[in-house]
């Protein structure tokens, strides 16, 4: 089964595979359901609205959710419209989400891959320096990422190095908003991979030894045919069940990080600054904590339950 | 195996240098300065403080000095408590941080692995999955979120626990129970697959085919492999809890590593930022090197220290 | 009229106190005289030269008692170590007779002697105080702390003055300028200074401990002269860095000296327990003169530093009461209401500071375009919502009427819009800011409608807000790199110079780069005059300059504002929060008034 298994997929049977349990499970379906609908609704959703997310109105602030002046979940203490905000902010939150999970299952996998293939030496070096990376401040390492290289003298030669019209809305973009965005990334990418990378790296310490690897060497395969082909996709349960799990962990660290102030640039915001406000008003606008929790909870499970499927289809289990 | 043991706890030395000195000049890097207040004191007494601590020496002079001092484990005075030094607080955060990471861990094992094992023996039962589902939420609240929302249930609206505080048994009970909630998927989620993938592995079905007793094969065959995932996931994140969550001590207004640590960071207090962060290093290498050791004894394919 | 209005308003509260209102939470009193305070944050030392802040004052008054108490209402210095005083007619000279019965917790005597080594071990570099620029105040004082030099004439005898007839100071730097006669064509006053000297055979005197004037005649006198007349001085006495610490301890147990088990001290209280992020517990001193008055058997302080922690600790009834500034500002609104609110006038202003070194800030029409198009009326009513007072002055509202306080700029969004496009930015076409602010309260929130004002005015102002951690925000703008930034500023003592001082040209607390000599001689004037109303008048035509420039933009004149249990007594909302514990008691019956009959 595994040695079947490794031999690899062809893209049909991969497809197929992966939506059978979707159409076996009402959960999962509902989960992929909401998420598009979550999807659509931030990204067309606030060309639809009557008032933008940085619109303020001090008259109206914490006015509570109404149908009668428009503001359908109510309005901060500034008067901006919640729902403006929680659509632009899904925006930033999902894209920071899915980037940072990206670049952290790339970086985790292989670097764990390798550092548990090779063994010995590598290894021992490969996961040593995970261990420094794993003990440094990340408060700091956050820090000097944010103040140091949102600074002009490194946004421009990025501008350049992009090929962008210096002052074009792009440039202007990355010299504002955009390069904390950019940074959140890196910083949150960077630093949540060294646990995945630990247990990729377990759980190919303990495949290596298995006889399909044997085989696959005496079959004449080379090393990284052997590590993508044959060993990846035989951890390839764990790994799926944890980078789904990074999703929601990228989330909350982002609104950590709000949280300390190195976040977004206001007047945007994420869902988790968002939650972070309304905790802070919950007994006299409960509204405020309401819709953003509800919204980024609800979300967040719903990645989970997708991600499960997919891992169930992976594994061949019902 | 003695000979690897000793060979990592060497290794350690080094490490815990590279860490230090890394930390020494990410900390010196970063912007900002200690004892800057909003009302700012004339130049001269900025002069005299700095020269109190050596912060007037170049930066080669003050790392030979934190060096020499810490062969001799002296961490030096904090800043931000001019009256104690570093050691003094970091025993004063372990006495919080230690109870509560260890009792919060405990407790997501103690739910996690049963909640995983059963996942992966019913998957079908409708009890399980919504287990499993909580579970999720526990995940995806932020704790931000969760910790207040038990202690309006439980504090404020029960009377069972008091909101925050420290110093009782009583006090203990809402941060562990919030910290912990984090983790319980995690642990269920890994050890779910992991007992998944031992199922179908060959070994086990001819296990079962030469009739050995189920619960034989799920303890010896089974469950062995699977804690393999979670091991490997427990080394840091035992070591994340024990060096102090930000979050909890803030909510919970608890004195552990991690309220020391922000407090450190927020002032700059050089010499108390790299007391803390050498404590969280040498937990992480111990507890690593437990967990290599952990999964050695479970896991007869793997051979400690050599090439595999 | 004035008291027609306020006839008026006490109708409207008498009307909304028909239907009694809450308290928030148990109001229970503990079983015993215990007074448990929310501080806010850990107390950085407990040695009095050593406290930088409010947090630790707040403790350490409570240790140490200083030739004056606060007055726990008005803040008037009041008899403590000394129980008498005379000043000479200029207020350059006071003498405190100490009283025979005050004594250290070891049961030695308080005497002058202590008060001469105490403040000359504040002063001392070695010390390393960051409070010791509250001594400048004293003879010689300044000059021993920073190493700078007087300059005396050889034939006189006499040390060189200023046009007010305050000792000139230079830094040794400045000095070997003058020597070199290497001057820059910027330093002008050296330049002038050297020309002076040129006329006189002179020397550089440094400063040594003994040449602090403050001097001990025998053991219950202490004399104290002062670099310039200061009728605000006895005020200063009662701050922690004035108070006195034991040389016996100290010379003992070097830095530990402030543990419990060494602690030697001379308040009402001692110190039982230090447990950083825990908190810190005080105990009744037995042997304190004024024992007999003290109530509280224990008091403890609390670091709690989340707002809606502290909240829930003190609904709980875990918390008695809460300095100023720890409520949730989302929650005052609701709190408000309660019958345990506690609010009142404080000396903080909240201001944008101003980079006026480079354009288009540079420009003054900007600056007051800016200014005038902010709604703080609106700001105060609707976002901070806790009574803060619209400003349009540097100075808080309230120095008790002492204080001829200039009214300042207002709102007229039409002039604002005439005065930039008179600056060449029409609507705020081409205008471009960074303003920049901390993480923490409601800076966000107040940034963010600021720029909806000026927006609302401007249309085409172009305003980046920027966001940084405490300590890399104090960084930038030390460093200048800013064009707004949002600021706030606590008075260290009840006087206008606490505030005005920090714009000097040379004050480092003064990062606009505005420097303008017509303000600095009128607060050197003031600083020099003996009459207390000519000084203030010199203070406010200073206050008028500054707010005829605006390198720094008002917005509003805060408030304290906390919760304190109904079984409290005599901890009361003052202009500086600072709350002396003697006169504080927890009451089971909550009628009894304290013994100041309050």
């Amino acid at each position: 089964m595994d040695r079947a298994r490794s031999e690899g997929m062809g893209e049909k049977s991969s497809v197929r595979r992966i939506w059978a349990p979707f159409r076996a499970r009402l959960s999962a379906r509902l989960a992929a359901g909401f998420l598009s609908l979550v999807g659509i609704a931030v990204l067309i959703g606030p060309m639809w609205l009557a008032y933008g997310y940085d619109q303020t109105d001090l008259e109206l602030g914490l006015s509570p959710p109404s149908l009668m002046n428009g503001h359908y979940l109510g309005t901060d203490i500034l008067g901006r419209d919640l729902l403006a905000r929680l659509l632009y902010g899904g925006r930033l939150s999902l894209l920071v989400a899915l980037i940072a999970t990206v670049i952290s299952t790339g970086i985790g996998v292989t670097y764990g891959a390798i550092s548990g293939y090779f063994g010995g030496r590598v290894d021992e070096v490969m996961m040593r320096a995970v261990d420094v990376l794993f003990s440094l401040p990340y408060f700091f390492l956050v820090l000097v990422l944010m103040a140091l290289f949102a600074e002009p003298e490194v946004v421009d030669p990025m501008i350049r190095l992009l090929r962008l019209r210096p002052d074009g809305a792009m440039a202007e973009w990355l010299r504002g908003p955009g390069v904390r965005l950019v940074l959140l990334f890196a910083a949150l990418g960077a630093v949540s991979w060294l646990t995945l990378a630990r247990i990729v790296r377990g759980q190919i310490l303990a495949l290596k030894n298995e006889p399909f690897v044997e085989a696959a060497r005496a079959a004449g395969a080379g090393t990284w045919t052997i590590l993508f082909r044959h060993l990846l996709p035989n951890a390839s349960g764990p790994i799926i069940a944890y980078t789904v799990l990074t999703v929601p962990s990228v989330m909350l660290q982002e609104a950590f990080i709000s949280f300390l102030g190195l976040g977004l640039q206001a007047p945007q915001a994420s869902w988790g600054a968002l939650v972070h406000e309304g905790m802070q008003a919950m007994s006299v606008a409960p509204w405020l904590l309401v819709f953003p929790a509800g919204i980024m909870v609800l979300t967040l499970v719903c990645f989970y339950i997708v991600g499960e499927t997919l891992r169930e289809a992976h594994e061949g289990h019902p | 195996m003695g000979g690897y043991i000793l060979k990592r706890i060497l290794l350690a030395i080094p490490l815990l240098w590279l860490i230090l000195t890394l930390t020494f000049f990410l900390v010196r890097w970063a912007p900002g300065k200690p004892f800057r207040r909003e009302r700012a004191i004339p130049a001269e007494i900025e002069a005299h403080l700095d020269r109190h601590y050596g912060l007037d020496q170049p930066w080669y002079v003050q790392y030979a000095n934190y060096m020499r001092g810490l062969a001799r484990l002296d961490f030096g005075p904090s800043y931000r408590y001019p009256d104690a030094t570093v050691g003094e607080i970091v025993r004063q955060g372990l006495r919080a941080s230690v109870p509560i990471g260890v009792a919060a861990y405990a407790l997501a094992l103690g739910l996690g692995l049963p909640l995983g094992v059963l996942a992966a023996l019913r998957p079908q039962s409708a009890g399980v999955r919504a287990l499993m589902g909580l579970a999720v939420f526990g995940v995806v609240t932020p704790n931000f979120v969760l910790g207040p929302l038990l202690v309006l249930l439980f504090s404020l609206t029960l009377y069972w626990f008091p909101p925050a505080g420290w110093g009782e048994g009583r006090h203990l009970v809402l941060p562990v129970v919030t910290l912990s909630a984090a983790y319980v998927a995690y642990i269920a989620r890994l050890t779910q697959s992991g007992v998944q993938r031992a199922l179908a592995q060959d070994y086990v079905r001819t296990a079962h085919a030469k009739g050995v007793h189920p619960r034989a094969i799920l303890l010896r065959h089974v469950l062995r492999p699977a804690l393999l995932s979670v091991l490997s996931f427990t080394g840091p994140s035992l070591a994340f809890l024990l060096a102090g969550t930000v979050v909890i001590e803030k909510i919970f207004a608890i004195p552990g590593l991690g309220h020391f640590f922000v407090q450190a960071a927020l002032n700059r207090d050089y010499t108390l930022i790299l007391g803390i962060v050498s404590f969280t290093a040498i937990a992480l290498i111990v507890l690593n090197l437990l967990v290599d050791i952990a999964i050695a004894l479970l896991d007869p394919r793997v051979t400690l220290g050599r090439g595999g | 009229m004035k008291r027609l209005v306020y006839i008026g308003i006490g109708l409207l509260l008498l009307g909304s106190c028909a239907r009694p209102a809450a308290y928030f939470g148990k109001i229970e009193p503990p079983d015993e005289a215990v007074l448990r305070v929310g501080n806010g944050a850990d107390p950085a030392s407990l040695d009095p030269h050593r406290a930088p802040g409010s947090v630790e004052e707040q403790i350490v008054i409570n240790l140490f008692e200083g030739l004056t108490e606060y007055d726990p209402v008005t803040l008037d210095p009041i008899p403590a170590v000394a129980e008498a005083w005379d000043v000479n007619e200029r207020a350059t000279r006071f003498r405190f007779h100490l009283r025979r019965t005050a004594r250290w917790s070891n049961g030695r005597p308080v005497t002058a002697w202590d008060f001469v080594y105490s403040w000359r071990r504040a002063l001392a570099p070695e010390t390393a105080s960051p409070n010791a620029y509250l001594l400048y105040y004293i003879k010689n004082a300044e000059a021993y702390n920073t190493g700078k030099v007087k300059v005396r004439d050889r034939r006189t005898g006499r040390f060189l003055t200023d046009a007010f007839g305050r000792e000139l100071l230079l830094t040794p730097e400045e000095l070997d300028r003058i020597r070199r006669g290497d001057l820059p064509s910027g330093a002008r006053h050296l330049q002038e200074l050297r020309r002076r000297l040129n006329d006189h055979p002179w020397e550089a005197v440094t400063v040594s401990a003994e040449a602090v004037g403050v001097r001990a005649l025998d053991d219950a006198t202490l004399e104290v002269e002062l670099e310039a007349p200061t009728a605000f001085f006895l005020k200063l006495t009662a701050i922690g860095v004035y108070r006195p610490v034991p040389r016996e301890a100290i010379e003992r147990y070097g830095r530990a000296w402030t543990r419990p088990e060494h602690l030697v001290n001379n308040g009402p209280f001692r110190l039982v327990e230090f447990t950083p992020g825990r908190h810190v517990v005080l105990e009744k001193n037995p042997l304190y003169w004024d024992a007999a008055r003290v109530r509280l058997h224990r008091a403890v302080f609390y670091p709690y530093d989340e707002a809606t922690t502290v909240l829930n600790l003190y609904k709980a009834g875990e918390l008695d009461v809460l300095v100023s500034g720890l409520l949730p500002p989302y929650a005052l609104r609701r709190l408000r209401q309660k019958r345990d609110y506690v609010s009142g006038p404080y000396l903080l202003s909240y201001f944008l500071l101003v980079n006026v070194r480079r354009p288009p800030l540079s420009d003054r029409r900007v600056r007051w375009a800016l200014a005038l198009a902010i709604d703080r009326e609106r700001l105060c009513r609707r976002l901070l919502a806790a009574g803060q007072q619209p400003s349009g002055a540097f100075t808080p509202s309230d120095f008790q009427g002492t204080y001829p306080r200039p009214s300042g700029v207002g709102y007229d969004p039409e002039r604002a819009r005439q005065l930039l496009a008179a600056a060449g930015y029409p609507e705020g076409r081409g205008l471009r800011l960074r303003f920049l602010y901390n993480t923490g309260a409601l800076h966000a929130q107040i940034a963010e409608a600021i720029q909806a004002d000026w927006r609302r005015a401007f249309p085409f102002i172009r305003v980046e807000l920027i966001n940084q951690e405490w300590q890399v925000y104090l960084d930038t703008v030390r460093l200048g790199d800013f064009d707004i930034a949002r600021r706030s500023f606590s008075a260290d003592f009840s006087d206008p110079t606490s505030f005005l001082d920090s714009l000097l040209a040379t004050s480092p607390n003064n990062p606009t780069g505005w420097a303008n000599p017509e303000y600095d001689r009128l607060i050197q004037q003031a600083n020099a005059e003996s009459d207390s109303r000519r000084r203030m008048t010199l203070l406010a035509r200073a206050e008028e300059v500054l707010l005829d420039d605006l390198p720094i933009i008002p917005i509003y004149s805060s408030v304290t504002s906390f919760l304190r249990k109904p079984y409290v007594r005599g901890w009361h909302a003052n202009v500086l929060d600072r709350h002396p514990l003697k006169f504080v008691a927890v009451e089971r019956e909550g009628t009894a008034p304290d013994f100041l009959g309050r």
